[in-house]
């Protein structure tokens, strides 16, 4: 019968919208306003999941985000989710969801078999039994990941998109129960900006689920009321579905909303999550608090949950969790459960109370209402293979250590458990505020504050419905105030019970006829099956601390961290160690309170977005031209342009080729450039290269080698002398920024004296290097002011005139080896300039060349590449520049270079490499060797940093850097390769091309 | 040398002008390419520059905003604050050579002081940004609070936009317009960004006129 657990009135649904879903391949139909869980109980269905280890039959534990059992995979195809908890999942038309931990079902599981071999299984069992041999842990840990598999990811991609944004808040509210409402309030009404989040589709919090009341009406109207009121408000922003999961430094709050999730259409155009990262003056916790399981024999079967779990499920989904109920509880407050239960029909067969003298007012009320209450008693064991179905229960010792006297059993189909109450205190765990024990709750309570954060209501260890309201009007007055506003007095105080849910006593185990461990099992941490046994275990063999019984035990672990089980597991350590629970401390909370998907963390900067990309003005045209692109930095660079039919090597060898021979052109636009200026600009200069800087004049260019404070090569480049304190420095393109922050850097802490200004106009110029015998006849083509003779023109100077109609600074310097000029030009008239140098050089077929042969050019001329040929443990000398380290002058990082480790002449120096077979092209990063052997270890005496094939020299050819290789010229070194190839190389000189300079000079 | 108009703006490859509406429609954001502007950056320390802050407002006609994160300007020309001794002189000036211009009137009029001077007009894109949800769109790119209460007009602020480091952005007025500088090679990136995150705020973009 469709659901026959559905009480016939009340409950948030809406009866007239029947929902369809699909359960472990059933289909069931429940009302819109359920959750899966609450529907799944509508429809009879309490087995939902089988536990971690032993494989157990479980039910719903809980009602909310601390369900440790009903795991279950949602959706299927692209957008299926693994392990969410059926507590948290709204239902919606067309649903479909299966329990995770079950094969072939639920009912069948094979991995129950688990159970039988339950004593081969203690905790610290993986470490123990599959370390040996080590070799193995491979395949033991494919097999142990999937018996315990939690749920499958998506095969394919993520259909959906996220929305990530920032917000700013006065004082932000996490929880719209009754005190958040009150708190949201206060601070709403003073004006100050409040973001008020809650989880739950619904404000309300705990009043959706009772029947208390408020001002004399139902807590819900009261609530409806209160959020009417702040919708009103233009400063209040309310977000449901919206979980603060994380605080972080400065009161940065990350929040997590879902808006698709809950809807069966997904709509193209709303994004599926939105990650929220609030920045918040000050904010109020109103978290709410956890009710605490009772550990006792066998506590995990279905239809054993928390008390307040039947509770909502009867008032807030209207759905009955049992027909005959047993309440197990050591508080006060726990009554009230069965009050409800009862008005809704469901039989009370007793309540099992572990005080021995009852008492209280919803102890005296159910007392009045003819529950049958057994005081000083326990449930010893329980019974029924997919659902409980009989209890016994026995009387106790005073002390509550064991058992005194026969007991008798109980027929039931629910236990309704309470132990107390755990605030929720994770967000302010979380913001590094301190926590302390609180003996009346014989739970953990907020302490002190570290960040601009106040707790308020049952989080803050404050129960009773007056208390609760009047604690969150305070905390939202406090918190609007301490952010600059002035809350109005508050009018009159809002009326309600006054009760907590004490008196209570506190027994964190519950004994039954055997010892524990031995007969039945005592869970505590039900989604990681952690029992009593297993913490005592860890005990036993020394694991003392509780970050030490946590990770040995895995108690407190899993996708719901713990939220049932921390206190009983301290509670349980405290007493086997007979130290008070304040003395043991407890384990860190750290973000997320709930699992956050991946995609809700990239948000927006995911595939193009994943990191800017950086377009030179040429971008457009290289584009059309069909260049392959290379990332540097996060620039865009042409890597080489294929023609038709072209493998890349083809496309170097013509640019390479049409360089040497006639006209190349290359996009230097990304080059790093910083203006200097000032009259102590040169001093500066001479500080910061190795070189010397005074005697550079207007009109000349300078090459420089920058090192950092270890003496390690750092960034190279040319400096141009603008005029008179006015310089423009190159750096390299991916040095640009980190260049600009060492000079500041310098200017600002060291040599704060210096006048000197640095502005960056990387961005200012686009530049285009023409190079190759014909650049100067082009150049000469283009300009009618500039006199581009060699005498006019020398190498290492610039001059500024006009270039293709627009103002240019052309620099006659080379970074190919070529006959060179770099025409710069400003960046807008980038694209100007480039298509007319394309036009005019066709006469000389002029060839653009990429970033591939732009290496293969600078590498036959030995330049280096700050980055290739370094990797900041190269020393000028290494590189054979000693002559670029000015003896006459301080500079940053001389001092390091005397050091007696920069003077050994085994340092890894550069060379040149030429195999003995012109094609092998070595691998850029080969090791390299002296004396080859059969197979490693082998005395590694360098590295291959560049290597290409050369057009010009008709062979491959290598740089490296080899120990001691400044004096190996001529002599063989090896690279052994994978797959038996060893490449036989002799060491040269690191120029191969042109050593006298003729070519770039003429 | 006649100097003919050559430049390429760096939003001009998207072909915007085409794409431009008369006005807002049901988007919540407008985005314009506002083209070309003379833009210098100004180094001077006024605390110890005797008579600096005279010699610029000699030269511009204005005084240089020393209130931070403001601007301050006069017919078409504005100076925004970006730091204690940093500004950005922005002139709405088209012509060819209208950095080297504004360039040599600012140096000429700044002589005799310790200061840097540089054209930096190349170096930035500028793109407009307004309608009703603007704000809200620009809260997903920047951490900044852009409530208008906390942003309010006439205030120039730094900060990152998406993974842009340095935008300079700069409030017009209470409706809001927002003129964005951002850095050349990055406005392509900036442009598709909004966009992205006015999808995220659930609204649309219109081009707007410059």
């Amino acid at each position: 019968m469709a659901q026959r657990y559905r009480l016939s009135k009340g409950g948030r649904i809406d009866r007239d919208r029947l929902i369809d879903f699909t359960y472990d391949g059933r289909k069931l139909q429940g009302y819109q306003g359920d959750t899966l869980a609450s529907a799944l109980i509508a429809n009879g269905r309490h087995l939902v999941g089988r536990s971690f280890k032993y494989h157990r039959p479980r039910g719903f534990l809980a009602a909310g985000a601390e369900e440790p059992n009903a795991l279950m995979q949602i959706g299927t195809g692209a957008r299926t989710v693994a392990d969410v908890k059926a507590t948290q999942v709204e239902l919606y038309q067309g649903l479909t969801a299966s329990p995770v931990n079950a094969w072939p079902s639920v009912k069948y599981d094979l991995g129950a078999v688990n159970q039988a071999f339950s004593k081969l299984f203690p905790s610290g069992f993986y470490y123990k039994t599959f370390m040996w041999p080590h070799s193995a842990w491979h395949f033991y840990e494919r097999v142990i990941r999937s018996a315990a598999g939690l749920g499958k990811a998506p095969d394919k991609p993520d259909p959906d998109f996220y929305d990530k944004r920032y917000a700013h808040a006065d004082v932000l509210v996490a929880g719209a129960g009754p005190a958040g409402l009150a708190a949201a309030l206060a601070a709403g009404r003073s004006g100050a900006r409040v973001i008020l989040v809650d989880e739950q589709p619904e404000t309300g919090g705990s009043l959706l689920a009772s029947r208390d009341e408020i001002d004399g009406k139902p807590g819900t109207s009261w609530a409806e009321q209160a959020v009417a009121e702040l919708r009103a408000m233009d400063n209040v922003r309310i977000l449901t579905r919206t979980i603060a999961f994380g605080y972080y430094d400065h009161n940065w709050i990350a929040l997590l909303e879902s808006l698709t999730d809950h809807l069966a259409e997904k709509p193209d155009d709303v994004p599926r999550q939105r990650f929220w990262k609030v920045r918040a003056k000050q904010v109020v916790l109103a978290t709410g608090a956890i009710e605490r399981p009772l550990v006792f024999r066998d506590n995990d079967r279905p239809g054993i949950m928390l008390a307040n779990a039947a509770q909502s499920y009867v008032n807030r989904w209207a759905v009955k969790p049992g027909e005959t109920a047993v309440l197990f509880a050591n508080n006060d407050g726990a009554y009230q459960a069965a009050l409800d239960m009862k008005a809704a029909g469901i039989q009370i067969a007793a309540a099992v109370d572990l005080r021995q003298d009852p008492s209280g007012p919803r102890t005296e009320a159910a007392r009045a209402a003819g529950i049958d209450i057994l005081a000083g008693h326990a449930i010893t064991e329980t019974q029924g293979g997919h659902r409980v179905n009989r209890i016994k229960v026995a009387p106790m010792s005073e002390d509550g250590k064991q058992l005194a006297g026969s007991g008798q059993t109980l027929e039931c189909d629910l236990v309704a458990m309470s132990g107390g109450w755990n605030p929720t205190v994770h967000l302010h765990s979380q913001s590094r505020g301190k926590l302390r024990f609180d003996s009346d709750i014989a739970s953990f309570v907020p302490d002190f504050a570290v960040q601009a954060e106040r707790s308020a209501g049952a989080c803050n260890g404050t129960f009773g419905l007056a208390a609760v309201l009047a604690e969150g009007e305070t905390a939202g007055r406090a918190a609007a105030e301490a952010a600059g506003f002035s809350p109005a007095a508050a009018n009159g105080h809002y009326k309600a019970a006054s009760d907590g849910f004490t008196p209570a006593r506190w027994l964190w185990l519950t004994p039954s006829t055997k010892p524990v461990g031995h007969g039945g099992k005592h869970f505590v941490d039900f989604q990681n099956d952690v029992t009593a046994a297993d913490l005592h275990l860890a005990l036993r063999e020394g694991y003392t601390s509780v970050e030490h019984v946590k990770r040995y035990t895995t108690t407190g672990m899993g996708t719901d961290q713990g939220k049932t089980s921390n206190v009983n597991a301290l509670g349980i350590v405290s007493e086997y160690r007979e130290l008070p629970i304040e003395e043991l401390g407890v384990t860190t909370f750290r973000p997320p309170y709930t699992p956050v998907t991946f995609g809700a963390w990239g948000g927006r900067d995911v595939e193009e977005f994943f990191d800017p990309t950086r377009k030179t003005p040429m971008h457009s045209w290289h584009e059309r031209a069909g260049a392959a692109f290379e990332d540097v930095g996060l620039w865009k660079r042409p890597w080489y342009y294929p023609k038709a039919g072209e493998t890349m090597h083809d496309a170097v060898q013509r640019e390479s080729k049409a360089a040497r021979e006639s006209l190349g052109v290359l996009d230097a636009t990304t080059l790093g450039r910083i203006d200097i200026q000032g009259p102590d600009s040169g001093e500066f200069l001479n500080r910061i290269y190795t070189n010397g800087w005074k005697t550079l004049k207007p009109g000349f260019c300078r090459y420089g080698l920058m090192l950092g404070e270890d003496g390690m090569v750092r960034d190279d480049g040319v400096t141009a002398c603008l005029g008179e304190n006015h310089y423009l420095m190159h750096t390299t393109t991916g040095g640009a920024a980190d260049v600009l922050a060492h000079l500041e850097e310098y200017l600002q802490t060291e040599w704060p004296e210096l006048q000197v200004y640095l502005t960056t106009v990387t961005e200012q110029y686009a530049t285009a290097a023409i190079a190759g015998p014909n650049a100067r006849k082009l150049l000469a083509e283009l300009t009618g002011d500039i006199d581009v003779s060699p005498e006019a023109f020398p190498f290492m100077t610039f001059r500024e005139g006009h270039v293709a109609g627009v103002w240019a600074r052309v620099s006659r310097i080379s970074f190919s080896g070529e006959l060179s000029f770099e025409i710069n030009v400003e960046a807008h008239n980038g694209l100007h300039m480039w298509q007319t140098i394309i036009a005019a050089g066709e006469k000389y077929a002029i060839t653009p060349y990429g970033t591939e042969t732009m290496h293969v050019l600078r590498a036959e001329k030995g330049f280096i590449i700050v980055g290739q040929e370094t990797d900041g443990t190269v020393t000028p000398m290494d590189l054979g520049m000693e002559k670029l380290c000015s003896t006459k002058k301080e500079f940053v990082g001389r001092r390091s270079l005397t050091r007696p480790d920069m003077l050994d002449p085994n340092r890894k120096q550069l060379v040149g490499l030429l195999p003995d077979n012109p094609k092998d092209i070595l691998e850029e990063g080969a090791q390299l060797v002296e004396t080859v052997r059969p197979e490693p270890p082998m005395a590694m005496v360098g590295h291959v940093s560049s290597s290409y094939m050369s057009p010009t020299l008709g062979r491959a050819f290598a740089l490296a850097l080899i120990k001691g290789g400044q004096h190996k010229h001529g002599q063989k070194v090896y690279a052994p390769m994978t797959g038996d190839k060893t490449i036989a190389c002799t060491i040269t000189s690191p120029v191969f091309f042109d050593p006298e300079g003729e070519r770039l000079r003429g | 040398m006649v100097e003919v108009n050559y430049r390429q703006v760096p939003l001009a490859h998207l072909g915007l002008a085409s794409k431009i509406e008369d006005s807002l429609g049901d988007a919540g954001v407008g985005m314009s390419d506002r083209g070309f502007r003379a833009i210098l950056n100004l180094r001077v320390d006024l605390a110890k520059q005797a008579g600096a802050r005279e010699s610029f407002e000699k030269a511009m006609g204005f005084t240089l905003p020393e209130t931070p994160n403001t601007a301050n300007g006069k017919d078409g020309t504005e100076a925004l604050w970006l730091g204690p001794n940093e500004w950005q002189v922005v002139v709405d000036d088209n012509a060819p050579d209208a950095g080297t211009r504004w360039l040599q009137t600012v140096r000429q009029g700044m002589r005799g002081h310790f200061c840097a001077v540089v054209d930096v007009s190349n170096a930035q894109a500028i793109i407009g940004m307004t309608g009703p949800m603007a704000r809200e769109v620009l809260e997903r790119a920047v951490p900044l609070d852009m409530h208008p209460g906390a942003f309010k007009p006439g205030e120039v602020k730094q900060t990152v936009f998406g993974r842009h480091c340095g935008v300079i952005m700069h409030l017009r007025d209470e409706s809001p317009v927002f003129d964005l500088y951002v850095r050349r090679s990055f406005a392509e990136y900036v442009w598709s960004y909004t966009r992205d995150c006015a999808r995220g705020a659930q609204t649309d973009t219109a081009v707007l006129a410059g």
